[in-house]
C-alpha cells in the first residue's frame, strides 16, 4: 500500500511539465475536486452527515479568497484566510443544522447553498450575478503548472489531515458515533461537539480549495457553484468509496475523466445538440446505479477486498495493522458499543 | 414540565405568525397576490392591487447562470414594484422554464403567463412589456414577435443586437487576446464542451491578461482587445471615472471589466453552444482593422500604442493572419430563432441604457437603431453612469411613465433627457449617440 502511494505520488508529481494547456487544466480542477470530495467523504463515511452543499463551502473560500485580494489583502493572506471563512461559516450554520438528521439535514445543506447562491447573485459587493473581477492570481505563480503544484501540494495536507484526524481519538469516536449514536453519547463522546468540528474541517477542506480556485479562475460568479457541484461531489465520495483516504481522489478522477470523455463523444459531428448534457448528466446517474448496486462500498473498497481474495497474503495481517478506513467497515450496529468502548479507553 | 413546554411552543408559533404577517399588512394591505406554475414548469408571480388601474406590467428578467436559484420575478426591483402597486398597475412575470441562454422557453412563458392572469383577473386594458438585459432582449422579442398581445415596450439594458451579433461580438475580444497575448496558443474560444474546457481558457486568458498589465505594450494590446467590444472607460461604479485623455485610468478599468467579457464569453457561451448544438459564432471575413476604426476606444488604442513604442500596424497585421473561427450553421440558426430581431415594431418600444455598461455595451443601442423598420416608434434613451442596468428606481419609473404617455397619446413626448430628469428626479440622463455596433445585426454566415 504505501508503496502504491508513493508511484501515485511521484507520477501525479511527474505529471503537469508534460501535460498539454487544456489537459493541465483539468489536473488543476480535478485536484480541487478531490480536495473538497475529501471534506464530503469525512462528513459522510466517517461522521455519517449528508451534505448536498459542499459547494457552498468552495464557494464562500473562493469569495472570502477573492474579496480579499481585490482589495487589496496579499493573496497568500486571502488564501490562508479561505478555509478559515469557510470553517467559521460551517460552525455557525452547523450549530442548528446539525441537529437534523438524514435527509433533513441534506436538505437542510442544500437550501444553505440556494440561499447563498441568491444572496451572491443580489449582492453588488461580491458582484452580483454578472460576477467578481479583477482578482490578481497568487503571488509568485505566473503559470498554470504552478498552480497544479499548489493544487497537488492541498490535496496532499488534506489528505494527511484526514488520515490523522480517522486515526485520532477523536476519529474513532466519530465513527462510533456514526454507527450508532445512542452508543457513542452513552460511552461518553461528545458528538453534537465531534460532528461540529468534522462539518467545519470538511468546510475548511471545500474553502481551500475555493481560494485556490479563485486565484487559478481569477473571476469568479455565482453560476460557477451550481447545486450540481455539491451533487457532483457527493457522486465522486461514493463511487470512490466512502469512508477511505483514497476514495475521493479515485472518485474525482473517474467522473472528471469520464465526463471529459464522454462530452467529447457528445460533441462529435453528428451527434444530436442535446448529446454533451445527456451524456453528462447520465454519467453521474449510470455510475452511482452501478456503484450502489455492484460497489455499494466504492471502488477503494471494492479494489481492496478483490486484492485481497487474489493475493490472500494481503489479508492475513495482523487486526493492528488494519488501516483505519477498513476498520470502519468493521463497526456494525452489533459491536459498535463496543467501538465506542473502544474510544473512551484509548 | 409539559406545560411549559406547550406554553413555549404556542409562544413561538404566535411569534413566527406575527412575523409572517406583519411585513405583509404593513407593505401592501390591498394586494392580491398569486403565485403558480406553468405547465411548462416555469414559476410565475402576480401582484395585483386592489385599486387595478387596468394596467398590467409583464416583466422579464435577466439572465440566470445555469444552476443558480431562478424564482418568477415581476419587477426590477422592490422600491419600483412598491410604487407601482401603489400606483394602482398589476404586475406579472416568469422565471422562464429554464437558466441560461433561455430565449427559446422564456417568450412562451411570459405569453403564457399573461394568458394565466387573463383567465384570472380578466382581460387587461392595456398590456405593457418590459424587462432588464436579458429581460431587455426578451422585451423586444415579445413585442416583434406577439404584437397582438402588447401595446408597447421598455427594453432596459437590453441586448438589442440580437444573440448572433452579441456572440460574435463577444468572440472577438477574446480572439484578440489569444492572438496577441498568447501568440500559437490553439486555446479553444469556441465549441467549448464542457465548463471544465470553459474554465481552462478562462484561467489562461485572465492570466495572460494579468501579465500584460505589467508592460506598456500589453497594456496597449489589452486597449485595443477592449476596443474591439467597446468596453466602456469607467465600466463599475466602484472604480474612479478617467478623466478625458486619461487612458491609462480608461485601460485599467476596461482590464478589470474584460474579465467578465471572458467569463461570459465562455463560461455562458459554453451554455448557450449546448442549446444550439454547435459553435453560432464566426469571424471569417472580419476586418479587425476596420473595426477599431469604427470603435469609440479608437483614440486611447492610438494613444497607448504610440505611448509604447509598439506597432498597431503589426499587431493588426497579426490579426489579420491568424487562423480565423467559422461558425456551424445550425447553431447559427438557432440563435436566429433565439433570438434574433427583424426590426419589425408595430408598437412603441421605449429603450434606456447606462453609457458605461461592461456587459451589453450602450453599442448595442446602435445596431436596434440601424434595423428598426419604423424609426417612429423607438425611442433611446442613455444615462451617463457605470455598470450594467445600474438605473435609479427614479429612472426606471419615469422611463415607464414616458412609455405610458406614449400609449396613451399615440406620439412620443418627454424623451429629451432634460424631461426624463425632471420626471426622475435626477440628472443623469444624457444626450449621446453611440458608436455603431461592431458586427451586423442580421444572420449571415
Amino acid at each position: 500500500m504505501r508503496y502504491l502511494t508513493v508511484a501515485v505520488a511521484v507520477v501525479t508529481l511527474a505529471l503537469p511539465p508534460l501535460l498539454p494547456e487544456k489537459q493541465l487544466s483539468v489536473y488543476i480542477l480535478l485536484g480541487l475536486a478531490a480536495t473538497v470530495t475529501a471534506g464530503v467523504s469525512l462528513l459522510m463515511g466517517y461522521a455519517g452527515q449528508v451534505s448536498l452543499g459542499q459547494a457552498a463551502f468552495y464557494a464562500i473560500g473562493a469569495y472570502a479568497a477573492g474579496l480579499l485580494a481585490v482589495h487589496g489583502v496579499p493573496s497568500v493572506v486571502g488564501l490562508l484566510l479561505a478555509p478559515v471563512a469557510a470553517a467559521v461559516a460551517a460552525v455557525l450554520l452547523g450549530a442548528p443544522l446539525l441537529r437534523l438528521r438524514g435527509h433533513h439535514l441534506a436538505f437542510a445543506t442544500l437550501a444553505v447553498q440556494l440561499i447563498l447562491l441568491s444572496l451572491l447573485g443580489q449582492g453588488t459587493w461580491a458582484g452580483g450575478a454578472i460576477g467578481l473581477q479583477g482578482i490578481p492570481r497568487l503571488s509568485g505563480l505566473k503559470d498554470d503548472i504552478g498552480y497544479a503544484y499548489v493544487v497537488w501540494a492541498v490535496l496532499a495536507v488534506v489528505l494527511l489531515i484526514s488520515r490523522n484526524v480517522v486515526a485520532s481519538r477523536a476519529g474513532r469516536a466519530l465513527r462510533a458515533a456514526a454507527t450508532s449514536e445512542t452508543a457513542a453519547a452513552a460511552s461518553g463522546v461528545p458528538v453534537g461537539g465531534y460532528r461540529l468540528a468534522v462539518f467545519a474541517l470538511s468546510a475548511a477542506f471545500a474553502g481551500l480549495a475555493g481560494g485556490v480556485y479563485a486565484f487559478y479562475l481569477g473571476y469568479l460568479a455565482p453560476g460557477s457553484f451550481p447545486v450540481l457541484l455539491s451533487i457532483e461531489f457527493v457522486v465522486m465520495a461514493v463511487v470512490g468509496g466512502l469512508g477511505t483516504i483514497a476514495g475521493p481522489v479515485v472518485g474525482a478522477a473517474v467522473i472528471v475523466l469520464l465526463v471529459q470523455i464522454l462530452n467529447e463523444l457528445g460533441t462529435q459531428p453528428g451527434m444530436p445538440s442535446y448529446a454533451p448534457s445527456v451524456l453528462s448528466y447520465a454519467v453521474y446517474a449510470v455510475l452511482l446505479v452501478v456503484a450502489v448496486r455492484y460497489m455499494p462500498k466504492g471502488i477503494v473498497p471494492t479494489a481492496r477486498r478483490l486484492t485481497a481474495r487474489f493475493l490472500p497474503t494481503a489479508s492475513n495481517q495482523p487486526a493492528s495493522r488494519t488501516p483505519p478506513d477498513e476498520q470502519i467497515r468493521n463497526i456494525t450496529p452489533d459491536n459498535a458499543s463496543s467501538s465506542a468502548s473502544l474510544e473512551e479507553r484509548a | 414540565m409539559r406545560t411549559r413546554r406547550v406554553t413555549a411552543a404556542i409562544a413561538g408559533l404566535a411569534v413566527v405568525v406575527a412575523g409572517l404577517a406583519a411585513p405583509a399588512s404593513a407593505v401592501a394591505p390591498a394586494v392580491t397576490h398569486v403565485e403558480g406554475t406553468l405547465p411548462s414548469g416555469a414559476a410565475y408571480v402576480f401582484d395585483v392591487p386592489e385599486a387595478w388601474n387596468g394596467t398590467v406590467l409583464l416583466y422579464s428578467h435577466g439572465y440566470t447562470p445555469k444552476g443558480a436559484p431562478n424564482p418568477a420575478q415581476n419587477a426590477p426591483s422592490t422600491g419600483v414594484r412598491d410604487t407601482l402597486l401603489d400606483r394602482g398597475y398589476a404586475l406579472i412575470g416568469s422565471s422562464y422554464a429554464d437558466t441560461g441562454w433561455v430565449l427559446e422557453q422564456a417568450l412562451p412563458d411570459q405569453v403564457a403567463t399573461l394568458d394565466v392572469f387573463g383567465a384570472r383577473f380578466g382581460k387587461a386594458r392595456r398590456s405593457l412589456a418590459w424587462g432588464t438585459s436579458l429581460g431587455g432582449m426578451i422585451t423586444t422579442g415579445l413585442l416583434e414577435r406577439y404584437p397582438a398581445r402588447f401595446v408597447g415596450g421598455l427594453a432596459m439594458c437590453g441586448l438589442e443586437q440580437g444573440g448572433v451579433a452579441n456572440w460574435n461580438n463577444t468572440l472577438d475580444p477574446l480572439f484578440a487576446l489569444r492572438t496577441l497575448l498568447l501568440p500559437g496558443s490553439d486555446l479553444p474560444l469556441v465549441r467549448l464542451t464542457d465548463q471544465t474546457t470553459a474554465s481552462a481558457s478562462i484561467a489562461a486568458l485572465n492570466a495572460a491578461l494579468a501579465t500584460a498589465q505589467e508592460t506598456p505594450a500589453g497594456r496597449a494590446r489589452t486597449a485595443l482587445a477592449a476596443a474591439l467590444h467597446n468596453i466602456p472607460a469607467w465600466p463599475d461604479p466602484a472604480l474612479p471615472e478617467p478623466a478625458p485623455g486619461d487612458d491609462e485610468t480608461a485601460q485599467r478599468n476596461q482590464a478589470r471589466a474584460l474579465g467578465t467579457t471572458i467569463y461570459v464569453g465562455l463560461s455562458w457561451r459554453q451554455e448557450a453552444e449546448s442549446r444550439a448544438g454547435g459553435n453560432m459564432s464566426w469571424n471569417t471575413g472580419v476586418d479587425y482593422r476596420r473595426m477599431l476604426a469604427k470603435s469609440s476606444l479608437r483614440a486611447e488604442v492610438d494613444a497607448l500604442y504610440r505611448a509604447a513604442g509598439v506597432s498597431l500596424d503589426d499587431d493588426l497585421r497579426a490579426l489579420a493572419r491568424a487562423p480565423r473561427i467559422s461558425a456551424d450553421p445550425r447553431a447559427v440558426a438557432y440563435m436566429a430563432r433565439n433570438l434574433s430581431f427583424t426590426g419589425r415594431l408595430r408598437d412603441p418600444l421605449l429603450t434606456i441604457h447606462t453609457t458605461g455598461d461592461p456587459l451589453v455595451p450602450v453599442q448595442v443601442q446602435s445596431a436596434y437603431r440601424e434595423a428598426v423598420r419604423s424609426p417612429e416608434l423607438l425611442r433611446q434613451a442613455f444615462v451617463h453612469r457605470a455598470g450594467h442596468c445600474t438605473f435609479t428606481d427614479g429612472e426606471m419609473l419615469a422611463a415607464l411613465k414616458t412609455l405610458e404617455r406614449r400609449v396613451g397619446l399615440g406620439y412620443w413626448t418627454g424623451t429629451s433627457p432634460e424631461a426624463l430628469n425632471a420626471l426622475a428626479s435626477s440628472s443623469d440622463f444624457v444626450h449621446y449617440r453611440p458608436a455603431p455596433y461592431p458586427r451586423p445585426f442580421t444572420a449571415k454566415v
